[in-house]
């Protein structure tokens, strides 16, 4: 037996490599047959350069299942799929939000902040996964520090709104700071938005204590369930109920989203100008009481304008930086 | 079925496990003595054809000696095929010692290390590539859905994914210490 027989001369490698990758793709997908097998099998056993080639391939591409720490917990993920209404809307949704992510040409999901600031700008949105698997979303203008420790997990809203979904540690609560007032939570979801002199914090899941710090002193405390809704002002603190599924409409932004339900046109207005940097103005106060009912994409203003066009026959003004409604 | 006997798969494991995360420092040393440096990809696979015939027959204990030695002798016989054996090429083929030398990153580091140079990989391929890997993987969709969401037929979704699946693993293995953790 000849000690080095060189294989048959072995064809291009570059060919081979990419043949390998074809293999790899079909494996993956469903329905992989018997039939399939074999024929693979023939390949591999066509040439050793063909058999390291593929395995070459499927090592790689097999470490890319620790990407899964990266996975975005959603609850239109987590259910399965019925041909149910809102299933579709939230599947349309989730398709929206993943294009705005990807137009960003940056996988923040791969960031792992410590002692970090995060920011977006008018009409941005980015999702910062930090190194305890918790996930946070930046909406338009938003600015979110972070500080992770061994013994402390420690964010501040300094502007904005942002989505958390916090990864459960009894060791470590998670303390989200808004000016003097503090969210400390075990593992939730909730959203906060901060404006000038007023906190909103709506919480979907789990527990999560509100206090006000004046002086150094906690003046305000309040223990939040989910389906809450605090809103804290320099009046005080008002607790309200809503349906946890229309806290996850309001949440919408996550997917690009605005949702209205008998919203008057000057609300509309009013969050549309939160993500645009052209700003819609009404003209009169008849207009500004309008309602309307619907999903449409944040930074769409055209399909706003056109329907306000097609509903309620108004005039569109279009002065470059600000877009004019009247009748 | 594989078809292939115990000692075949022995051998994968040991070429998957030992010399894969060789790959880098070996196209830089076949790139160094090879003036064509369109043929490193052949003369890789050649490495790898000859260390795995090997390695059928008996495990070398020394995979990192044992590889740079069989890179070292394919060229060699491939410079003798030639006829021209260029000055600086025997020269740089000296530097292989210099190479072994070089102690390997031990386990630890590389276990730790793996999650960031899996990262910096996907970084750094091209957008489409990136893109059909994280829906893929991250966001775990089916190829139609892929479809949807990039405005493309199932058809190029796939060749996207066997494209990009091939540009991860060179991206992954040849990844050069400095490229790493960008």
């Amino acid at each position: 037996m000849s000690d080095i027989a060189p294989p048959a001369p072995p064809r291009c490698a570059a060919i081979i490599k990419q043949e390998a990758g074809v293999w790899l793709e079909r494996r993956d997908r469903p329905g992989w047959s018997a039939e399939d097998q074999r024929d693979l099998d023939v390949w591999l056993a066509q040439s050793p350069a063909h058999l390291l080639a593929y395995h070459r391939v499927a090592e790689a591409w097999k470490q890319t299942e620790r990407l899964v720490v990266f996975r975005r917990p959603g609850p239109e993920r987590a259910q399965s799929p019925g041909l149910t209404r809102s299933t579709i809307v939230k599947f349309a949704a989730a398709a929206l939000f993943l294009i705005g992510v990807l137009a960003t040409g940056s996988l923040y999901y791969l960031n792992q902040p410590t002692g970090r600031s995060f920011a977006t700008a008018l009409g941005g949105h980015k999702i910062v996964t930090l190194s305890d698997g918790s996930h946070i979303e930046l909406n338009t203008d938003t600015v979110v520090t972070v500080d992770m420790t061994a013994g402390r997990r420690m964010a501040a809203l300094v502007k904005g709104e942002a989505y958390f979904d916090i990864a459960h540690d009894a060791s470590r609560p998670f303390t989200v700071k808004i000016a003097n007032r503090r969210i400390t939570v075990l593992g939730t979801k909730f959203r906060v938005r901060g404006a000038p002199g007023k906190v909103e914090v709506a919480l979907l899941d789990g527990r999560v204590w509100f206090d006000t710090e004046t002086k150094g002193k906690r003046t305000q405390s309040a223990l939040m369930s989910p389906g809450q809704v605090l809103v804290a002002t320099a009046d005080g603190i008002k607790v309200t109920s809503a349906p946890v599924a229309s806290l996850e409409n309001d949440l919408s932004w996550r997917s690009g989203m605005l949702v209205f339900r008998r919203t008057t046109l000057a609300d509309a207005a009013r969050e549309y100008n939160r993500y645009n940097t052209k700003k819609i103005t009404i003209a009169d106060s008849d207009v500004a009481k309008l309602t309307i009912s619907g999903i449409l994409p944040a930074k769409d203003l055209n399909a706003f304008t056109h329907m306000t066009k097609t509903f309620f026959g108004l005039h569109v003004q279009d002065h470059g930086a600000e877009l004019v409604l009247s009748r | 079925m594989s078809g292939a006997p115990m000692r075949s798969s022995d051998a994968l494991d040991w070429f998957l496990s030992e010399v894969l995360p060789l790959e880098a420092k070996l196209i830089q040393y076949l790139r160094h003595n090879w003036r064509d440096s369109s043929a490193v990809d052949d003369l890789l696979q050649d490495v790898y054809l000859r260390v795995f015939e090997a390695a059928m027959r008996q495990i070398p204990e020394k995979p990192r000696a044992f590889v740079f030695t069989t890179a070292r002798n394919l060229l060699i016989s491939r410079f003798r095929e030639q006829q021209i054996v260029p000055i600086e090429a025997v020269a740089n083929l000296d530097a292989l010692d210099v190479a072994l030398d070089q102690p390997g990153p031990d386990r630890s580091v590389i276990a730790r290390d793996e999650l960031r140079r899996l990262r910096a990989a996907i970084e750094s391929l091209p957008a489409r590539y990136r893109e059909v890997v994280v829906l893929r993987r991250i966001e775990n969709l089916s190829r139609s859905e892929i479809a949807i969401r990039l405005n493309l037929s199932e058809a190029s979704v796939s060749t996207y994914l066997s494209e990009a699946m091939t540009a991860l693993a060179d991206a992954l293995y040849r990844q050069t210490e400095k490229g790493r953790g960008q």
